[in-house]
């Protein structure tokens, strides 16, 4: 165990990650993304459309309401930083806005899941080897039975998919 | 110079606008969210389609991206756009506009039904940020711009002024 400073108290445990629900994007890769010397020599910005998709978690399902997408920052150093926004309509009609920002690139330090515990969830490519693909979203929900979404930390783990990508997120607790 | 002097009103100048360009959207696939927990509504619109034109630059506008704007609860929405255009001879300008737009609702269902409606009735004005290659059109990046908004049935009209 690491010595801490005087005063500080051992390290607690790291909080538990609980899945709380999956999203599954279909995206519109169709516009493409800017190159501009102006501000560096590689940094670039991209746009993806959200077409479709769907998510499930306990207690928890429903749909992604077309529109909105992800603003994207490709950096120098080939990282992508990715800065999206979009709407998620659940069953019983409440409406979610998901703000997502996080990083992906190859190379990191971490596999993103291939497992499709979710029937008919679209297969990950297996380009989730060497692939990291983390997200810090942030949930704003309606007043009512999720709106706990919108007062927990969430992580969220993305693989992409043949037709977009798929992400799970993991309450923290 | 005494701190007098400096300020008098033209100690600095006073900056002028310079029109440089008009840029009008088709926009859809519009949603807006009821009044969520932080207190907000949010809203999206994705530009559909698009073109611009100023007396030294001209192009279309792609479906690439639209608009994420907060609509506040005293009913002023917070306009946050970003796209991309593209020159007619082949550069990519990425925009990010940022503005207010206040419109009484009875003005909105008149627009949305088709009806004229005088412009003075509504405010719609933006500051734009463009990031442009080096070449031609780097001006637009290193300049400050304001915008000021029309809006009509399927989209908006923006007129872009140079601040100089």
């Amino acid at each position: 165990m690491t010595d801490m400073p005087a005063g500080i108290d051992p390290v607690p445990p790291p909080p538990e990650l609980v899945h709380a629900l999956t999203v599954v994007l279909e995206l519109d890769h169709a516009t493409g993304s800017l190159r501009t010397p102006v501000m560096s020599s590689r940094l670039a910005y991209g746009h993806i459309g959200v077409k479709g998709g769907w998510f499930r978690g306990k207690d928890l399902s429903g749909v992604l309401i077309a529109g909105g997408g992800d603003w994207p920052t490709i950096r120098d150093d080939g990282v992508v930083s990715f800065d999206a926004s979009y709407f998620l309509r659940a069953q019983d009609g409440t409406i979610i806005r998901l703000h997502n920002r996080g990083l992906r690139f190859t190379g990191g330090p971490g596999d993103a899941p291939d497992e499709s515990w979710v029937p008919g969830a679209p297969r990950a490519f297996a380009e989730t080897d060497g692939v990291y693909f983390r997200t810090t979203p942030q949930f704003d929900v309606e007043p009512g039975p999720h709106a706990w979404l919108s007062r927990t930390v969430f992580v969220g783990v993305g693989a992409r998919t043949p037709t977009g990508n798929r992400i799970d997120y993991y309450a923290v607790t | 110079m005494t701190l007098e002097d400096d300020t008098r009103p033209g100690a600095i100048p006073v900056p002028s606008l310079e029109y440089v360009m008009s840029v009008r959207l088709e926009l859809g696939n519009a949603f807006t969210s009821p009044t969520l927990s932080s207190g907000v509504q949010y809203g999206q619109v994705d530009v559909l389609s698009g073109d611009f034109s100023g007396p030294d630059i001209r192009g279309i506008a792609l479906p690439s991206g639209g608009d994420t704007p907060v609509v506040r609860a005293d009913g002023v929405v917070l306009l946050d756009a970003r796209y991309f255009l593209q020159t007619d001879d082949g550069v990519l300008i990425r925009i990010a506009n940022r503005g207010v737009f206040r419109m009484p609702s009875d003005v909105r269902r008149r627009i949305d039904a088709g009806e004229p409606v005088d412009p003075g009735e509504y405010y719609i004005r933006t500051s734009p940020t463009f990031e442009v290659p080096l070449g031609r059109y780097d001006w637009l990046s290193r300049h400050t711009f304001v915008g000021i908004g029309r809006r009509h049935q399927t989209g908006n009209l923006i007129h872009y002024y140079r601040v100089d």
